[in-house]
This record gives structure tokens, sequence and C-alpha cells, in this order.
């Protein structure tokens, strides 16, 4: 019933996951391919494709950092729009919870449960998703070009970073609409006294 | 709709459909050794001097004694078995285990009728789903030779049964015994099996399928298995030689193939939406087997034949079958246990693929794990509610399972008598072959050691302990290196496969005999093993 209520509705929720995972998705693929990138060298192997994969490397590496901060911002801000949109969705259920007699508490565990299940998934399919995606591609490329097959692959830690990325800016992104909401229910308590 | 197998009343038409299965079932996992009066297979000979030395040895220490290999003796259920089963028949290894072990592997049609029964209640599925299974060349050719995993697999699948049902200690009891005969008789599989036992029980929580108390009870049963296995491992096992071993990144990757694979699955069980997906499935399967027919897919994989590929159409007729049975299914405790059954192979099987270098080693033994699932709910869909179809469902319905049995058991056809080189066709031994070996045994050529491919290389180094060198000798045939180190030996059936290296036959030069003729002298011949020096 408790998960119930703090998800609302089971499509809006799942499209709110789907779009924040794609976010994530993007991140974990750059990871996975410059950890391929870096593994590679790193090993020292001697070939032919190394000037390639060096030069590779360097641009990737440019390019993640590049590609972490706007990222990590988009993320932020989607996660905020999103939350906004999430608050107009449950203050209806919040509003009735309070006029049924729920404690102001009560909507806070709610919110706090929709957005630990909202980091949940959009990490889990974040990270899942982007690192599937770019084995694939990197399959399909090395059958197309006849190059050897290099693996993206994602450390424990990665994926540890991830989470705290997503878990720290979906949090970040919402709190603005978490402690607004903290506000509402004061100004509410202050009223039924 | 569920009925006990045990409350039932047979008539005379039940007995049919379940004997019809197992009748094929052992049929073509006994034949090959039947026809050719040597044990078929490459992977058995280690086994049966394992089993000899067990009979010649005994009262003795397994793990860490010379008289063993240092691979197969830390799972030593077949051999123990075929040791038992020699002491009480009196008939030696080699006779008996080539037809024994594949008999007991032709039990895993049984337990699949069972198995579909109880989650169906519908005996038309249960025969038809155990039919498919049985007559499926990748498991009809490779448990027709002794190996462990050919062992383990009734094991296995016994050990899937108390997975179908409500927690309680009998069904714990008897997974914890059943799944310490897999552990005992193939770590892989055993591996397998706790990824299974895990997968039902989190999948029933996170759709909650499952009440929460029964889901979290079930718990117990992946944390018996996985308890045991790393005490094996710790107190024996551990100077063990792994095949298939995982780094830390290869660990997270195959977490993500198997949470993609059980999201996915719970998803469609849940909505029975997302209908692209399962074009996108039949899409990417076609892709795969269209590349695979122009490029090697993955390393080490053959190029298919265009005669391979449209042998294929069966499995794609199974598959596009599953998927409709897998919606038709309905939403239960049930559909958990078979989402969790089918998410892990089809998880190994991504992971085997995309994940790892080499993965074609690993992708050829999974096929008959994503199988037995998908034959069940193939013979689901055909028992499926076809309201239009209700005159012409059942002779329909029998057609198509006539027809997928037939066009997988010429596979076995194509690969036990015409030695189809891309299905196992090398895997045939000869009587002489085994002369040979002994004959090489019991003179000493060049500190013991010959060259030759990986046919040889198991008969030879594996069940007499003569060290072979695989490469040597292809690299002489090809022309890669005209010194040959250690003397050849070469068989007919090289001329009709090529030389046997990864699991197939590399194509040969055509003048690889006059080669032979021209530059080698003959040591050994009898009319179908040839030793050059």
């Amino acid at each position: 019933m408790m998960f119930k209520l703090s998800i609302g509705k089971g499509e809006e929720f799942l499209n709110q996951s789907i779009t924040l995972g794609s976010i994530v998705a993007l991140i974990a693929g750059g990871l996975s391919v410059t950890n391929l990138s870096t593994s590679f060298l790193n090993v020292g192997t001697n070939s032919n494709y190394a000037p390639l994969v060096n030069s590779l490397s360097s641009e990737l590496t440019g390019l993640l950092f590049a590609w972490v901060l706007p990222v990590t911002f988009l993320l932020i801000f989607s996660s905020f729009i999103l939350g906004l949109r999430s608050g107009q969705l449950t203050s209806r259920t919040h509003t009735i919870l309070r006029y049924a007699g729920s404690p102001a508490g009560r909507v806070r565990q709610l919110m706090t449960i929709r957005l630990l299940l909202l980091s949940l998934t959009s990490w889990l399919f974040g990270w899942v998703g982007g690192l599937i995606v770019s084995q694939l591609a990197f399959r399909f490329v090395a059958i197309a070009t006849a190059s050897p097959y290099l693996i993206p692959f994602l450390s424990p830690l990665d994926i540890l970073v991830l989470a705290l990325m997503t878990f720290g800016s979906i949090f970040a992104g919402n709190s603005v609409l978490f402690l607004k909401t903290g506000s509402i229910i004061k100004e509410e308590e202050v009223v039924s006294l | 709709m569920y009925t006990n197998v045990m409350e039932r009343v047979w008539g005379r038409r039940d007995v049919l459909l379940l004997t019809l299965p197992l009748l094929l079932s052992v049929f073509l996992r006994t034949y090959p050794y039947l026809l050719y009066r040597a044990p078929w297979g490459t992977d058995g000979w280690p086994l049966f001097h394992n089993t000899i030395s067990i009979l010649t040895y005994s009262p003795t220490r397994l793990g860490g004694n010379p008289a063993f290999d240092d691979y197969n003796i830390y799972w030593p259920g077949v051999s123990l078995f075929g040791a038992a089963a020699s002491v009480l028949t009196g008939a030696s290894p080699l006779t008996l285990m080539p037809l024994l072990i594949p008999f007991v592997a032709s039990l895993t049609t049984f337990v699949i009728f069972v198995m579909a029964y109880r989650l169906t209640g519908n005996i038309f599925v249960a025969s038809a789903s155990s039919l498919i299974f049985a007559a499926s060349s990748f498991d009809s050719i490779f448990t027709a030779s002794v190996t462990k995993e050919t062992f383990a697999y009734p094991i296995f699948a016994a050990s899937l049964l108390p997975l179908m049902r409500r927690f309680n200690l009998k069904n714990l009891s008897a997974f914890t015994l059943l799944s310490f005969g897999v552990l005992l008789s193939h770590y892989a599989l055993a591996f397998v099996l706790f990824l299974v036992a895990l997968a039902v029980p989190t999948t029933g929580l996170v759709v909650g399928l499952l009440p929460g108390d029964d889901g979290l009870k079930r718990l117990l049963l992946p944390a018996a298995l996985g308890l045991m296995g790393i005490t094996y491992y710790l107190l024996y096992a551990y100077p063990s030689v792994l095949v298939v071993t995982l780094t830390t990144s290869q660990v997270v990757s195959m977490a993500g193939y198997l949470i993609l694979s059980s999201g996915i699955l719970s998803y469609v069980m849940m909505t029975k939406h997302a209908k692209s997906l399962d074009l996108m499935f039949l899409l990417l399967v076609v892709i795969v087997l269209g590349i695979s027919t122009r490029f090697t897919f993955a390393p080490f994989a053959p190029t298919l034949t265009p005669g391979i590929a449209i042998l294929s159409v069966p499995y794609i007729i199974v598959t596009i079958l599953a998927m409709s049975g897998f919606r038709i299914f309905p939403r239960s405790g049930r559909s958990v246990f078979m989402t969790g059954w089918l998410s892990v192979p089809l998880a190994l099987g991504g992971f085997a693929l995309f994940s790892t270098p080499e993965g074609i080693g690993i992708i050829y033994r999974i096929l008959t794990f994503i199988y037995a699932p998908a034959s069940v709910l193939a013979a689901v869909a055909l028992a499926g509610p076809w309201s239009r179809l209700r005159r012409w469902k059942g002779p329909l319905a029998t057609v198509v399972v006539v027809a997928v049995v037939l066009a997988s058991s010429l596979q076995s056809y194509d690969s036990v008598v015409l030695h189809s080189n891309l299905l196992g066709g090398q895997w045939a031994y000869y009587p002489s072959d085994i002369q040979s070996a002994a004959w090489t045994q019991s003179h000493v050529v060049l500190n013991g050691s010959l060259s030759g491919d990986a046919r040889v290389s198991y008969l030879y180094s594996g069940f007499d302990g003569i060290p072979v060198h695989s490469s040597a000798g292809f690299e002489f045939l090809t022309g890669i290196n005209r010194n040959l180190t250690y003397p050849l030996t070469t068989y007919s059936l090289m001329g009709v496969d090529g030389y046997d290296l990864n699991n197939f036959g590399q194509p040969l030069p055509s003048n690889w005999f006059s080669l032979l003729l021209n530059n080698l002298s003959l040591v050994y011949n009898n009319g179908n093993d040839m030793i050059w020096s």
C-alpha cells in the first residue's frame, strides 16, 4: 500500500524512471568505453592499433570530461523538472491523505520512498542499459570493420560512483520540491490549529 | 488447472504421450554408441580414465592424486556413479558408461515432462514440450557423450522442481540434496542453478506475485546452495583448474545482463505489453544468424553454411511459439518460476556473446538451458486459446510438433551418420581409435609426446596420458611450419571434417595427405588411424 501510494500512477513513474535512466545510461556508456581504452593501454599490448587506440583514448577521456559536467547538470535539471511534474501528479494524493488525517511526516516519508525508488530504478536501468548497449555496439562494429573485439566494461567502483551521482542528483533536483512541500504542510498545520 | 501427476488416472493415450518422448530421448542419445561401438564424444575420455583409476586404486584420495587429472576429479559425480555402476554390473567402465550415462541424460526429458505437467496441468503440453526438447540437436548430440554436464543435467532439472513450489522444509531438504548432486557433478551447472534459485524469489518479490513471507523464505534455497558451493570449493575443489573464471568487471557485466533479462521478462509477464520486444528479439536472432553465414560473429565461431542456417528453422519456429506462449501463460507464482528459469540462461547467453572475448566456448552449451523452458512455452502456445482455429487446433499443433521434432532429429543424423563438421561430426570414435592409442602408449615415441588435433588429444592425452600438441600438427599440415617436432596422428575422418581445433574442424589444404606421404614416414596404420614421423 505504502509503495503504491508513493509511486502513484505507474505509467508516469515508469516514464520518469526511463528518462532519468537514459541519462545515466549515457554516462555509463561513456565510462565503459573510457575504461576499455585505458585498460587496453595499461596492459601494454604491442599492437598496430596502439596509435589509433591511444588517440581514441585521449579523445574519449577529453570527451568524457567535457560530458560529465553538462550531463550531470542535465541529470539534476531533468530530475528537477520531473520532480515538479511528479509533485503535480502526487499533490492530490498528498492532500487527500492530509485531509484523511495522515500525519505530516507521512507525506515526506511517501516522497522519500518515491525518490528512493526513482533513483534506484534510474540507476539500475541506466548502468545496465549503458553498459550493454556499448558492448553490443562494439561487437557489431568489430564485425563490420573486421577489427579485434574489445569489450567495454564497468568496474564495481564505477557502479558506486554512478549510484552516488544518480541518488545525489535526483535528491538534489527534488530538494526544492521537498522543502516546499514541507512548508506547505507546516502552513496547513498552523491553519488547522 | 494444476493436477498432481501422481493423482491422475492414467489412460492408454496418456501413457503413450509419456512414453513417446522418453523413447525418442533414449534412442537419440544412445544410438551413436550402438552405431560405432565406441564412446561418442571427446569429453568422456578423461572421465573414463578417472573412473578406471577409482576402481583400480580405491580406497584412495581423489583430489591432488596423480592417478587422476587435475580438473575433472574435483567434480567427480559422473566418475563415482560410473565406478559404482561398474562394480554393481561387473561391466568395464569403457563398455558401460557410454551407454548408461546418455541413458541417465535422457531422463531430463522425463523431468521436463513432469515440470510442464505441474506448470500447466495439461498432458498435451507436457508431452509436446518433452518431445521438442528430446529432439533438440544441441542436447541430443551433446548428451550422447559422457560428460560431466550429461550426468548433471537431469539432476539440475530435478533440482528445479522444488523451486516451483511454496517454501517448506521438505522442499528445502529436496533442493539441498539434489543441488549437492549438481555441485558434485558440475560447478558451472551448480552456478546456473544458484542463479535460477536466486532469480525466482527475487523476481517474485519485485513484481509482487509471491507472498512476501514465502518469497523471502525461498531465498534460503540459493543461500543453502551458495554456502555448500563455497564450503565445497574451500575444503576440496580449490586446487582445480576452473575452465570458466570471472573477473570483477565480468561479474558486473553478468549482473547487468541478468537484471536486463529479468527486467524485460518481468515487464512482459506483468503487463503482457511491449509486443515490439518480441519482434526486436526475433530480429536480433535473425540478424545474428544472417551475419553468421557471412562473417565470423564471435572469436572462434564458424561461418555458417546456408545448409546449417536452414537447419535452424525449427528453432526459430520454437522461439516464435515460446514468445507467444510466454504471453499466454497466466500471471501467477508459476509464471514467476518460468521467468526465473528463462531469464538466467538468456542472460548468460547475452553475457557470453557480448561480454567475453571467447564467448563461443560457453554459448553453444547454454542453448540447451534456454531451450528447456522455451519448449514448455512453445507447447503452451500450441495448446493456447486459438478460438478461431478450434476445429483445426489439435491436428495443426500435432503437425507442428512432428515437423519440429523431425527437423531437429535430422540434425542428429547429420552429425552422427553424415559427420557434419559444425554439428560435432568428428565426435565419432571407432574401436580402431582406441587400439591406436593403446598401441602408442605401449611404444615410447619421442618422450611420449605426439601431435594431433583435439579429437586425438582427448583420447590419447585424456585416456592414455600421452601429451599431445594440437597446434603443431595443424601448422605442419597447413604449411605454416615445415618442421614436425612430434610424430603426427591422423585419422580417416580428418579427410571429411578437417583438423579439429576449437570445437570444430578447420579446413586443410587439398594436398595434405600427399604432403604427409612425401615428407614423413608411416609408423603405424590400422586402416583408420595413422601415425607419421
